[in-house]
């Protein structure tokens, strides 16, 4: 992509990128494949570390919800990814040799590429979203200082949402020709991916009541990540109405959507987990003030940058266009403005993170008395994590033994 | 035994500050059961993904078989049964 970049798109859609595109469409195509093999790698990694290498003690319902994110995030991984390496390379002998595989001339068909690349590139949403989950698991615990509310459900949901991920695919299809049957079918399970979301959503919630909050800057990006999360997923069920659907595809309300759940829910809850395992990670302490402030410019910056795209959306401004009649700019001067927000939001944290390291105050094995191995053992962690093999006496979030707050 | 492995220790000069282990046991491993058996499920799990990498292959080969059923059949009429994927014709006339 240095060598000029790809005017496919991200998504190589056939047939312009089989015989439109005179761009580097084949080295992609290789990093592509390459990438998807070390993706694949690391699921084999995680899931066999997770059934082979756990500690004496910990039972698989004693396990930390982000190992239960991660296995199931592996489970998509090692599913879904083979099949995109498997269509870049019908691609590459179809762009490069002319085999016809998705070619009408040659009795090969374009929607079986949409059909190939979505049957990954949708799971491939959930490989980002779930680690971020998972975090947001931990750190909804640690700083509301309870167990987490439906330890089980919110471990299952993780499973529950890869395995419905492979079965949705079609609904980015719903204007490209398939059967109404099909986009029946699709729509509705589309639908249910909203449960296993929603039992997680509404199992933090039941989380923080009654706990004793714990206003830290981590927090702050969970906070920001439910709401986010939520308008983000509801959003989602409207693209997964079929009538709706064929109104707004295209538009820049999907772009909102999956800018809500990507951005919103899986940035979020990223930096919400670079918050919390930042002293864990450096064995520095950053400035939690300053880690606050970034929380509330993204969630402010964000919202302003996307919230007029769902407004666009709806008014019918579509997707990729950089004109647009007068009574659009307002809608597009405030985007463009939160964007602005955004990226200080962004640029604060890479301050006073880097300021950390060298001037930060030592943070200590558990800066925040949180539960798990990870916090047993020294910050920065030594090689081989542990000095003696731990041995795992309780259950994951047991925070009724310690303190309440410490330090 | 004991000695091998007391010679093995000595011979990494304690160096990665753990206890004597068997020469072939990898570092991130706690016993020779352990690493055999993670690395057992690891194949397991990397020849999972194969059928889903040739699955996509497969898939978009069933498909145009369903598809032209009468493609195939004629296609299979040129084939030679002994020599595999060899076109009959050619091969005949080259025999011939």
């Amino acid at each position: 992509m240095v060598f000029g970049g790809v005017d496919t798109g991200w998504t190589f859609y056939v047939p312009y990128s089989t015989q439109a595109s005179n761009t580097n469409v084949m080295v992609t195509g290789i990093g592509v494949f390459i990438t998807g093999f070390s993706s694949i790698l690391t699921g084999v990694n995680f899931m066999v570390t997770v059934h082979r290498m756990r500690a004496p003690g910990m039972t698989w319902f004693r396990l930390p919800l982000l190992v239960w994110a991660l296995y199931a995030t592996s489970l998509v991984q090692i599913l879904g990814t083979p099949v995109i390496a498997i269509t870049v390379f019908m691609l590459a002998l179809e762009r490069g040799l002319g085999f016809g595989i998705f070619d009408p001339a040659l009795g090969g068909d374009p929607v079986l590429f949409q059909h190939l690349f979505w049957f990954y590139s949708h799971p491939a949403v959930y490989i980002m979203i779930l680690p971020p989950m998972g975090v947001i698991s931990e750190v909804i615990a640690c700083f509301s200082r309870k167990s987490i509310f439906g330890y089980s459900f919110v471990a299952f949901s993780s499973l529950a949402i890869a395995v419905f991920g492979f079965v949705v695919w079609a609904h980015h299809l719903f204007v490209a020709g398939i059967s109404p049957y099909s986009a029946m079918v699709f729509s509705f399970l589309s639908f249910a991916v909203a449960i296993p979301s929603a039992v997680k959503t509404f199992n933090w919630t039941a989380t923080m009541y009654k706990g004793a909050i714990w206003w830290k800057s981590p927090m702050f990006y969970v906070f920001g990540f439910m709401g986010l999360f939520l308008v983000g997923g509801l959003t989602g069920l409207f693209l997964a109405s079929l009538g709706l659907d064929v109104h707004l595809h295209d538009t820049y309300f999907v772009v909102a959507h999956f800018h809500y759940i990507m951005v919103g829910g899986a940035i979020m809850g990223f930096f919400a987990g670079l918050h919390y395992y930042w002293p864990k990670i450096t064995g520095r302490m950053y400035n939690d003030t300053l880690g606050k402030a970034s929380a509330v410019l993204v969630f402010v910056g964000f919202n302003l940058t996307f919230f007029p795209q769902f407004i666009l959306g709806y008014l019918g401004m579509p997707r990729r266009y950089h004109a647009y009649p007068p009574e659009m700019q307002v809608f597009n001067v405030l985007s463009s403005a939160g964007a602005t927000v955004l990226a200080i939001g962004y640029l604060l944290p890479v301050l006073y993170f880097t300021y950390s390291i060298f001037k930060g105050q030592a943070a200590g094995n558990n800066p925040w008395g949180a539960t798990g191995l990870e916090w047993t053992t020294q910050s920065p962690p030594l090689p081989e994590n542990f000095p003696d093999q731990p041995v795992v006496t309780e259950e994951a979030y047991d925070y009724s033994k310690r303190e309440i707050k410490v330090a | 035994l004991p000695d091998a492995l007391t010679a093995h220790a000595e011979a990494h000069g304690h160096s990665h500050g753990h206890a004597a282990h068997h020469p072939d046991l990898q570092h991130h491993f706690e016993t020779l059961e352990q690493q055999h058996e993670a690395s057992t499920l690891g194949m397991w799990i990397f020849i999972i993904q194969e059928v889903m990498f040739f699955g996509g292959l497969l898939a978009a080969y069933m498909l145009y078989r369903i598809w032209y059923p009468t493609a195939w059949s004629e296609g299979s009429e040129e084939l030679d049964i002994v020599l595999g994927g060899c076109q009959h014709r050619s091969c005949s006339s080259a025999a011939a």
